[in-house]
C-alpha cells in the first residue's frame, strides 16, 4: 500500500509538471502574435511644413500620426500638404492630385503622383516653387531613415517644375529653409 | 671681472642712447613744421612753400591746377587764365595786376632761377577768394566765399541758387535726413560769410532755409531745407556768370508725387571712342532711347528747366546736338560721326549719364559669362493675367529679351557671352548648368521674371544665390537693380535653386519684378524698362569684376 501510494503521487507529480510546461509552452507561442500585433500600430512624430503668405519661409508644426505602415503616413501627410487649415499658409501639393505608390529604397522616398502634380500654375516663380516643393521634402524627410525625396509622374521622370525645380535627381531639404 | 665691465658698458650705452634722443628732438624742434596747402579743399602738403612778412609764397606749378587755370611761364612773369575767360598778365616786379578792366594790387612775384613763386593772398584778391593763412600752424586755405542764396517756389517744387564768388572744382553732395524730415547740399571748397536767407511761405513742404560751415578742414559749407514731410533733393545745374561767380540751382521735391524735371544737359565727355552726356533730372520711368543709325534720339519726360549751352563738338564722336521741347516732352537728338552703342548709368542723384561707345576692338582679359533666358519652348515661364486689347505678355519672352540685351552691353564692355539658349526653345536646367561648367565660364547668370500666386500681391526685385563665392556678385546686381529699377527690394536669398546649386562658379538667379504685378507687368512691356534691367545686370557684373571702376577711370 505504501508503495502505491508512492507511485501515485510521483504519477501526479509528472501530470502537474506536464501541465505546468503544457500552460508554459502555449503561453510562449502565444508571445510573437502579440508582439506583430504591437507593431502594426504605430505612432509617428513628424514636422509638417507649409510656405507661409508671403513666401519667405517655411512654417513648420509637430505632428503624431498613428498608422500602420510607413505608406499610410506618407499619404496621410500628402494629402494633409494639399490643405494647410490655415489661411495663413500656402498648400505644398496642388489639388486634384493622387499619389499612385510610395517604396523607400534606402534613405531615398520614392513617390510616384498623378500628373496634376506639375501644373505650372501652381508651382509660379522659383521662390514660390522652391518653398513649396521644400515642404513636401522637408515633412517626408522628418520620417525616419528618410534623407531625399524622389518624385515620378505617372511613373516617369518629369520635366523641371514650372522650369525651376529639377526632379531628375532625388531631391534633398534645402538646409537654409 | 667680466660682469663688471658689462655694466660699466651698459651704463655707457644708455648715455649714448640719451644723448642722441636729445640730439634728435632738437633737430626736430628746430626743423619748421611743413605747410599744407587747401586749394578749395584739395589738400598740398609737398609744397616748398616761401614765407616773407607773414604772406606764402607758391611755386607756380600742378596745384594750379585745382583753381581749374591755365597758366604759362615767359621770362617777366606768368600769364593766368581763369575758368571763366578772366585773364591777367603778372608782371615779375609790377606791383599791380590788370585784369578785365580793373587793376588790383599784389605783392610782386618772386623769381628764384627760372621760376616764378605766386603771393598766395594776391591771387586770392585776383580770383575772388578767400585765403585764410595760419603762420603758426602752417596751414593756408584758398576757399570760395559764398555770395548769396535766392529760392523761388515753382510747379515743380523749390529752385534754390546759391552763388559762389569762385568756380567750385566738385559737384556738392547731397543727402536727405529723417526726424525732422531735411535735405542737404555740400559744398566743399566753399567759406561762410554772414547774409540774409529767403524765407520760404504758402503751403510748402519747405519750412526753413539753414546755412552753416559744416568743416573748416577741409572747408564745407553746408546748406540745409527743412520741412514738414520727406523731401528730396536734386542738383539741376551749375552756371557761370559773366564776373565769374558760380551758381549752382538745387531742386527740392516732396518725396510723395515728386514731379518729373530735367536740369541741365551737360556733355562730359566727346572723344573719338566715346562721348557722355549727363542728364541732371528727375525722369521716373519715363525714359526712351532710340537709335538709329549715327542718330540717337532721347525722350524726357518734362520741358528742360534750362537750354542747352550750345557746345562744340569738336572732331570728336558727337558731331551735334540738338534739344527740342514739343507738347512737355523734351527731344535730345544727337549727331554722331560713325555708328556707336549708346546705354544710360545712373549717376546717383544727379540724374542719368547717356554713355555713346564704339565698340572696342582692343583685346583685353577676357572673361566669359554665360547668360541664361529663364524658360522656353514647351516651358512658357509666367503668363500676365488676361487683359482686354494688352497682348499676354510670357516670361519666355521677355527673358530672353532681356538676355540679348544684356549679352549686346556685355560685348560691348569687352566681355565674351555665351547664351544658354538664343530662340523659343527647351532646354533642361541640366543642360542649362552644363553649359556654363563645361565652357568653365566666370560668371553665370539666370533671368527670370517673378510671379506670385495671387496676381498683384507680391511685388520687387530678388537676386538668389547657392555658394558662398556667388554672394558678392548677388549683391552687386541686386544693388545695381534696386538703384536703377527703383522697385522694392525683398532681399538677396541663398536657397538651393537647382542652376545656382550646381554651376561651378559664380552665379546667380535674378528675379527683377513680377509678371503678375500690374504696374510691373506695365513696366515690362516698356523697352526701355527691360533696357535697365540689363543694364542693371551688366553693371553688376562689372563691378563684381572691378572693371566698372576701371571704365569709368578711363572714361574720365
Amino acid at each position: 500500500m505504501r508503495q502505491e501510494t508512492k507511485i501515485l503521487l510521483a504519477a501526479f507529480l509528472v501530470v502537474l509538471v506536464a501541465v505546468v510546461l503544457a500552460f508554459f509552452a502555449m503561453r510562449a507561442s502565444r508571445r510573437p502574435v502579440q508582439q506583430n500585433q504591437t507593431a502594426t500600430m504605430q505612432i509617428w512624430q513628424v514636422t509638417l511644413c507649409y510656405p507661409d503668405l508671403k513666401a519667405s519661409r517655411l512654417v513648420k508644426s509637430s505632428l503624431s500620426i498613428g498608422a500602420t505602415s510607413m505608406e499610410r503616413v506618407v499619404s496621410e501627410l500628402f494629402e494633409r500638404l494639399k490643405s494647410p487649415g490655415s489661411p495663413d499658409l500656402y498648400p505644398a501639393v496642388p489639388a486634384g492630385t493622387k499619389l499612385l505608390s510610395v517604396r523607400q529604397e534606402g534613405g531615398i522616398l520614392v513617390l510616384d503622383v498623378s500628373d496634376e502634380f506639375t501644373r505650372p500654375e501652381f508651382w509660379q516663380g522659383s521662390n514660390v516653387a522652391h518653398l513649396r516643393l521644400q515642404s513636401l521634402v522637408h515633412t517626408l524627410t522628418s520620417l525616419p531613415n528618410v534623407r531625399a525625396v524622389r518624385i515620378l509622374v505617372n511613373g516617369q521622370v518629369p520635366e523641371a517644375l514650372s522650369g525651376h525645380e529639377e526632379l531628375s535627381e532625388p531631391v534633398e531639404p534645402d538646409p537654409t529653409l | 671681472m667680466r660682469l663688471e665691465v658689462s655694466a660699466v658698458q651698459y651704463h655707457r650705452f644708455k648715455i649714448a642712447i640719451a644723448l642722441l634722443v636729445v640730439f634728435i628732438g632738437a633737430a626736430v624742434a628746430q626743423e619748421p613744421a611743413p605747410t599744407r596747402l587747401l586749394v578749395l579743399g584739395e589738400s598740398f602738403s609737398d609744397l616748398p612753400i616761401l614765407w616773407e612778412q607773414e604772406e606764402p609764397f607758391a611755386p607756380v606749378g600742378k596745384w594750379m591746377s585745382a583753381l581749374q587755370l591755365q597758366w604759362a611761364v615767359g621770362d617777366d612773369g606768368v600769364t593766368i587764365k581763369a575758368p571763366s575767360n578772366l585773364s591777367f598778365f603778372w608782371s615779375k616786379n609790377s606791383t599791380t595786376v590788370a585784369v578785365n578792366g580793373r587793376t588790383v594790387e599784389v605783392t610782386p612775384l618772386r623769381q628764384q632761377g627760372e621760376d616764378f613763386w605766386i603771393p598766395l593772398v594776391s591771387l586770392a584778391k585776383i580770383l575772388g577768394l578767400t585765403a585764410v593763412v595760419n603762420p603758426e600752424k602752417r596751414v593756408i586755405k584758398l576757399v570760395s566765399p559764398l555770395q548769396s542764396v535766392e529760392a523761388i517756389q515753382t510747379e515743380i517744387g523749390w529752385l534754390v541758387t546759391i552763388t559762389f564768388s569762385y568756380p567750385l572744382t566738385s559737384f556738392p553732395k547731397t543727402g536727405t535726413l529723417r526726424q525732422p524730415d531735411r535735405a542737404y547740399a555740400d559744398f566743399p571748397g566753399a567759406a561762410l560769410i554772414a547774409m540774409s536767407l529767403p524765407t520760404p511761405t504758402g503751403a510748402t513742404p519747405v519750412t526753413g532755409f539753414r546755412l552753416g560751415q559744416f568743416s573748416d578742414d577741409p572747408p564745407i559749407v553746408r546748406f540745409v531745407a527743412d520741412a514738414n514731410q520727406p523731401l528730396s533733393i536734386g542738383i539741376a545745374g551749375r552756371e557761370l556768370t559773366s564776373e565769374g561767380h558760380e551758381r549752382w540751382h538745387l531742386v527740392f521735391q516732396p518725396v510723395a508725387n515728386r514731379s518729373q524735371w530735367i536740369g541741365q544737359i551737360l556733355v562730359r565727355e566727346n572723344t573719338s571712342e566715346r562721348a557722355t552726356f549727363l542728364l541732371l533730372g528727375w525722369f521716373g520711368n519715363e525714359l526712351k532711347l532710340r537709335q538709329n543709325g549715327k542718330t540717337l534720339t532721347v525722350s524726357l519726360p518734362a520741358k528742360p528747366l534750362f537750354p542747352l549751352d550750345p557746345s562744340d563738338f569738336g572732331e570728336g564722336l558727337v558731331q551735334s546736338a540738338l534739344v527740342e521741347t514739343e507738347d512737355g516732352e523734351t527731344k535730345l537728338s544727337v549727331a554722331l560721326r560713325q555708328p556707336a552703342n549708346a546705354y544710360f548709368w545712373t549717376e546717383s542723384d544727379l540724374g542719368l549719364a547717356l554713355v555713346v561707345k564704339v565698340p572696342s576692338q582692343v583685346a583685353r582679359q577676357v572673361r566669359l559669362i554665360v547668360v541664361d533666358a529663364g524658360h522656353g519652348g514647351k516651358d512658357p515661364g509666367a503668363i500676365s493675367p488676361l487683359r482686354p486689347s494688352k497682348p499676354q505678355l510670357f516670361e519666355k519672352h521677355l527673358t530672353l529679351d532681356i538676355a540679348f540685351r544684356l549679352k549686346r552691353l556685355l560685348e560691348d564692355a569687352g566681355y565674351k557671352v555665351v547664351m544658354t539658349r538664343t530662340e523659343d526653345v527647351y532646354v533642361s536646367l541640366p543642360d542649362r548648368v552644363a553649359i556654363a561648367n563645361n565652357l568653365q565660364a566666370d560668371a553665370f547668370v539666370s533671368v527670370h521674371l517673378n510671379s506670385f500666386p495671387q496676381p498683384g500681391a507680391q511685388w520687387g526685385t530678388e537676386v538668389y544665390f547657392w555658394t558662398p563665392q556667388s554672394y558678392p556678385l548677388a549683391e552687386s546686381i541686386y544693388r545695381n537693380l534696386l538703384a536703377i529699377l527703383g522697385r522694392k527690394g525683398n532681399g538677396i536669398r541663398q536657397r538651393q535653386l537647382y542652376v545656382v546649386r550646381h554651376t561651378a562658379m559664380p552665379s546667380v538667379l535674378v528675379e527683377p519684378c513680377y509678371l503678375n504685378h500690374p504696374e510691373e507687368e506695365e513696366l515690362l512691356r516698356d523697352e526701355n524698362f527691360r533696357e535697365k534691367i540689363a543694364l542693371a545686370i551688366c553693371r553688376g557684373i562689372m563691378e563684381f569684376f572691378g572693371d566698372l571702376r576701371t571704365l569709368e577711370r578711363r572714361g574720365e
